[in-house]
């Protein structure tokens, strides 16, 4: 199959994803909770996609989807085109996972305590039939140990994973996820439990893999300011729904949706007032749990600017910008 | 009665609310003696916010719990002075210290939200700490809980919930409630809103702010998220492997930063609104205490590092009247 992978053309794009979780023991109690709704996506290689939002809005669930953990209640990926689900009925969920690979939040979780650093790179090496002959494993391991910024990587790969700190645990993890040469690298809150002395260092490390090995990234945080850091382009989640996205500056510096407009009011700045009105941006209400039969706008309950139509219909997606998009009655 | 023990006398200075002097705090393990809290010297006035920052393990929650004496073994206070309002808080006798604690110096803990009690409601939680220290009846604890709920933003009725039916911000609420029954003048807040989303974090800090202008009281905030801690202190304690290296105005550490650890700390924080380009932090990794070297603890990732580093330890030294640093280039600085 010969395709071409312009930066121009996704090379994951979702359309429509949602998922329900059925919540409840008995059946009487059993009620459906839509964790996303109706969520479309791409992803551009060399480029980053950011994902920010509250708690529980849905953040991970996208996530988990492109993963194969948790499958779509309904809704569409395609993977150069390709539906996800032809390409795993025709490779298999592992040759699926060659192209998408995930980081997570702990590294102190992820990786093996019994095995040396070396194993747990040249593990999936082996498993993916990446590399033949002891010689070029070893090679291709330090190869790998020395991109992540791990020298000398003979010495580390000799290490036990008790033997790292937190920040060297994760660029294990980024190694190994590089070892099968994936297209979309997934990051959940990659940074969010290593110490403030490495976070840096480590999203340094994921733009540098983006930008020399084009790798198209999902970068998960809570985090505004790393974000528009790492991300070119930033997507904001509130209950379920992606409320704006497009240009991280744009999103950033240019709020539109008022959610995004409360987010951003909140992120902590130095040299700022330490009080801040909070109620010049919403009205106290408790954030709603989604269910299928759920309808109108997410954010309705806690909008200054909530209309009667807020609370029927989902406003449909409005581009306000070149690449900037939002989902609110405000600008239809 | 006890409580009068915290009248202080006449001559008394009384300019501080808390005197830190040479403080060191101790693990003893079976790898070795580990100090956590190494010759830390500061003061807390009245009415301020002091932030204190630095990486995990840097000693910030061993100093939070030894100056309300709350720390445990293997901990150990092997030297240095706590005074509170001029009296000796390491040579206060048990009862006083029972004092001491919820009614002048209250503690939210690191991970606290997560700690209150699940099968208890959260009006027992709050009224216990009222009657342990106050000689009221029930009823009225109960009415002063409720009032307490109020002013942190909780209805009053969530004096019948219990900790899972709260959310995490509603639980950290519950929290600052308890720690303020007492009308303390100094609460330590140990990462009081780290596990929490950005617009609640904002509101709780909003509502702490306003109490705080309502009862005046102090805050020791300890926190690694140093954009916070530059909105909200009035000065900045920034530690660094069990040692105090800078401590200055906010404006002052954020804008003339003096320690290279605390110019990379600033550094590695992206900015919201800022210019979109390359930081660089801090290279190489914390230091392990158990490997700590001669002279500067910062010397294996200290791009400045020059000869005397390797084998003096720097002491605090001046930078103006409200800021001090601890780094041989100062030195150099005001020589050279
Ligand atoms: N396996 C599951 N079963 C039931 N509910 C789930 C499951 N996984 C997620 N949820 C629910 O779906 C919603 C979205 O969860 P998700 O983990 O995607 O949120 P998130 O945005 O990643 O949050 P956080 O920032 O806290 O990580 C939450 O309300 C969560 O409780
Ligand atoms: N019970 C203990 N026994 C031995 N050493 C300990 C113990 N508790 C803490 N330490 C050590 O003391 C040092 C300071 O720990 P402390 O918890 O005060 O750090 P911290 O600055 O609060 O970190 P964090 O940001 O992770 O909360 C650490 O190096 C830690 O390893
Ligand atoms: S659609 Fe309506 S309720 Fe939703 S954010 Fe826009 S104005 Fe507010
Ligand atoms: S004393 Fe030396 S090693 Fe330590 S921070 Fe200053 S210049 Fe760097
Ligand atoms: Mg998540
Ligand atoms: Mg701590």
């Amino acid at each position: 199959m010969t395709v071409t992978t312009e930066a121009n053309t996704p090379i994951v794009s979702a359309r429509e994803l949602s998922k329900d979780f059925t919540l409840g023991g008995s059946m009487l109690e059993r009620t459906t909770m839509r964790a996303l709704n109706a969520v479309s996506f791409d992803l551009f290689p060399g480029q980053a996609l950011a994902i920010v939002g509250e708690s529980g809005s849905g953040k991970s669930t996208g996530a988990r989807i492109l993963s194969q953990v948790h499958e779509a209640t309904s809704g569409e990926v395609t993977f150069r085109g390709q539906p996800m689900h032809e390409l795993i009925a025709q490779g298999g969920k592992r040759g699926f996972a060659s192209h998408v690979q995930m980081i997570f939040q702990d590294p102190f979780g992820s990786l093996n305590p019994v095995h040396r650093i070396f194993y747990q790179i040249a593990r999936p090496l082996q498993l993916h039939g990446k590399i033949r002959g002891k010689t070029a494993l070893r090679e291709r391991v330090l190869e790998l140990l020395e991109t992540v910024g791990l020298t000398p990587a003979a010495e580390t790969a000799d290490k036990f994973p008790y033997e790292l700190s937190g920040g060297q645990r994760q660029r294990v993890a980024i190694a190994r996820a590089l070892a099968v040469e994936p297209d979309v690298i997934l990051a959940d809150e990659p940074i969010s439990m290593l110490d403030v002395s490495i976070r840096l260092g480590i999203l340094n490390l994921m733009l540098d893999l983006k930008d020399q090995h084009g790798i198209a990234f999902m970068y998960i945080t809570h985090d505004i300011a790393t974000a528009r850091y790492f991300a070119e382009r930033t997507a904001v989640m509130y209950v379920g729904h992606m409320v704006e996205w497009g240009n991280s500056d744009a999103v950033t510096q240019n709020p539109q949706h008022p959610y995004t407009q409360l987010l951003l009011a909140a992120v902590p700045q130095p040299g700022s007032q330490n009080s801040r009105d909070m109620s010049q941006y919403q009205h106290k209400a408790d954030i709603p749990m989604w269910q299928p039969e759920s309808t109108g706008c997410p954010f309705a309950e806690r909008c200054l600017h909530a209309s009667p139509q807020c609370s029927t219909q989902l406003p449909k997606v409005t581009q306000v910008a070149e690449d900037h998009f939002v989902r609110c009655y405000l600008y239809e | 009665m006890a409580l009068q023990a915290f009248q202080p006398a006449p001559d008394e200075d009384t300019s501080e609310l808390l005197e830190i002097k040479n403080l060191c705090v101790d693990y003893v393990s079976p790898k070795g003696m580990v100090r956590a809290v190494n010759n830390v010297s500061l003061k807390i006035r009245p009415g301020e916010t002091l932030g204190l920052a630095g990486e995990s393990g840097c000693g910030k929650s061993t100093l939070a719990f030894s100056i309300s004496r709350l720390h445990k073994a293997p901990a150990l206070i092997s030297e240095g002075e706590i005074r509170y309002r001029g009296r000796d808080v390491l040579s206060m006798n048990k009862r006083t210290l029972r004092q001491f604690r919820w009614n002048e110096v209250s503690v939210v803990f690191q991970s606290a939200m997560n700690s209150l009690n699940p099968v208890i409601t959260v009006g027992e939680q709050i009224i216990d700490v009222i009657l342990a220290h106050r000689k009221i009846k029930s009823k009225d604890a109960w009415r002063q809980g409720e009032e307490l709920l109020q002013t942190v933003g909780l209805h009053a009725s969530r004096m019948d919930s219990f900790p899972h039916q709260l959310s995490g911000g509603m639980r950290q609420r519950v929290v600052i409630a308890i720690a303020l029954a007492l009308r303390p003048r100094l609460i330590i807040m140990d990462e009081p809103t780290t596990a929490l989303d950005v617009v609640v974090e904002r509101e709780i800090m909003d509502e702490l702010y306003q109490l705080k202008d309502k009862f005046g009281f102090s805050i020791l905030f300890i926190s690694h998220d140093l954009s916070l801690m530059g909105e909200i202190a009035d000065r900045i304690g920034i530690m660094y492997a069990g040692k105090l290296v800078e401590l200055g105005t906010a404006d002052e550490v954020f804008t003339r930063p003096q320690h290279p650890y605390t110019q990379g700390l600033i550094n590695s924080f992206p900015t919201i609104h800022g210019p979109r380009e390359r930081l660089y932090g801090i290279a190489g990794n914390p230091l392990n205490l158990l490997e700590a070297p001669e002279g500067c603890y910062f010397q294996d990732r200290c791009a400045q590092c020059f000869s005397p580093c390797r084998t003096h330890d720097p002491k605090m030294s001046e930078v103006s009247s409200t800021h001090q640093a601890a780094c041989h280039l100062l030195a150099e600085r005001t020589s050279g």
